[in-house]
Order: C-alpha cells, then structure tokens, then sequence
C-alpha cells in the first residue's frame, strides 16, 4: 500500500445513523456494473473503503452514513456473497421503477433488512477500521 | 492526457448520469479530474480488471472535501487503428484507497 496522507482521524463515522439505510432508495447501474443505496436525492460524501467490499458513504462534517456503494456488484459481490444473490434477484426490477407497487414493497423493505443485516455483521467481523473515529451507536 | 500521453475521455452520459448524480459533491469539479489525471498522486492497478487503472490525488477537491481523496477509475481499451483511449468509469470523494488495489505508481 502506498503513503497515506490522509489522516485517519479527520473522519468521525455516527454509526447509529445505519439505520438510515433502512429508508434508502437502490439503485442499479447497469453500464457500471455498481449498486448504491442512497436518499432519494443523493447527498455530497465522501466515501470510505471497507476492505475492499464497498464505499460508505459519509457527510465529512456530521459523521452521518448517507449512502453505500458496491462496485462490480454482480460480477465479484454477489459471487462473493451469494447468500444476498436470490435476495438481489427479486428486488433488482424494482431499483428502476420510480414508485413499486404496494404489493411490492414488502419485497423492496425485505431487501434493505437484508442488506442492513449483512452490513452490520460484516462491520462487526472487519473492525479493522476502528481507526476511523467512531461515534457509537446510541 | 495521462501522465504516459494516452487520451482520457469521459462520456457526457457518464459524467450526468453516473459521477454526478450519485456522487453530488462532483459538480463542477471537471478541472480538478483533468488535473488530477495529468498529475496524478498515486496510480493503482484494480485488482479485478486487468484494463483499469485507479488514480488518487489528495488535497484538490473544494471545500468540505479539501482533505479528502479524489479517486478517478479509468478502463483502458484499444480503439480500432490499435490506439489507446482511457474512459473514466467513476470519480469521487474518498476518505482511504480501496483495498486490495495494487499500488504501480507514486508521485516522488
């Protein structure tokens, strides 16, 4: 890895605003190949690698998590982690329609449990990161 | 032009419809990547994609973002007549470098 000349301490992470994701919009890009998880009006962030698996998105000034980022989503994540492949499989239509049926929802908030799940276990076994300054969840 | 004189370009669609929109706080910034590209920081080899390179170049983005990376993807692909053309994929704000990229190049 090369010189580092970011500090890791200029950055303070509020990890009790994940559950920001639960009310996150996803979105597919297809031509890249990335997957983000975002407000509907996607906030100015910076993005913080974890261990190479996707970007959190994060406001540089309030700590808040505004979003989430996974590049090469079908061709390396979900190969890497096939238990959120069938999960992905139902929800991907949905990520392009501007309003899903209400019948639909259940399925689009079953997605963003399981992707919560999955974050929140993989920030927990890779806590590597703590370097990061952390403002724990309340 | 990159640091090795190969031509960069970004679509318009890309730059619209995927750098800008999901990463707001790129508006505006096109000059920061241009100079970015041309004076890289570091340059990584994507450990997944043989033809895509990572350039980072700290301290350029405005305000809040001063003290942050600017991460700029770039795929590299023969054009027709064998010359190379780099197409930027993605740019955005970042805290660290990606994990498990391969560092080939450092600014001395």
């Amino acid at each position: 890895m090369g010189r580092e000349i970011i500090g890791s301490d200029r950055l303070q992470i509020d990890y009790g605003t994940m559950n920001n994701i639960k009310s996150f919009t996803p979105v597919y890009h297809k031509d890249e190949d990335t997957f983000f998880l975002r407000p509907k009006k996607p906030c100015p962030a910076t993005s913080v690698d974890w261990e190479g698996e996707f970007w959190l998105r994060v406001d540089p000034e309030s700590g808040e998590i505004v979003g989430l980022e996974i590049e090469d989503f079908e061709t390396v994540f979900l190969k890497k982690h096939p238990e959120l492949a069938s999960a992905w499989k139902e929800a991907k239509p949905l990520c392009h329609r501007k309003k899903p049926h209400s019948y639909e929802e259940t399925t689009w908030e079953a997605f963003l449990r399981i992707i919560l799940e999955f974050l929140q276990t993989f920030l927990k076994k890779n806590p590597q990161q703590a370097s990061f300054g952390a403002i724990l969840a309340h | 032009m990159d640091k090795d004189g190969v031509t960069v370009v970004c679509s318009r669609d890309t730059w619209e419809n995927h750098v800008v929109s999901e990463h707001p706080e790129m508006e505006g910034c096109e000059a920061y990547v241009k100079a970015s590209i041309e004076k890289p920081y570091q340059i990584y080899q994507d450990s997944k994609h043989p033809n895509q390179k990572t350039i980072y170049r700290p301290f350029i983005l405005p305000k809040p973002f001063h003290t942050q990376y600017l991460r700029i993807a770039v795929k590299y692909r023969k054009r027709k007549f064998g010359n190379l053309v780099g197409y930027i994929s993605t740019a955005f704000a970042c805290h660290n470098k990606k994990k498990g990229d391969i560092l080939i190049w450092e600014e001395k």
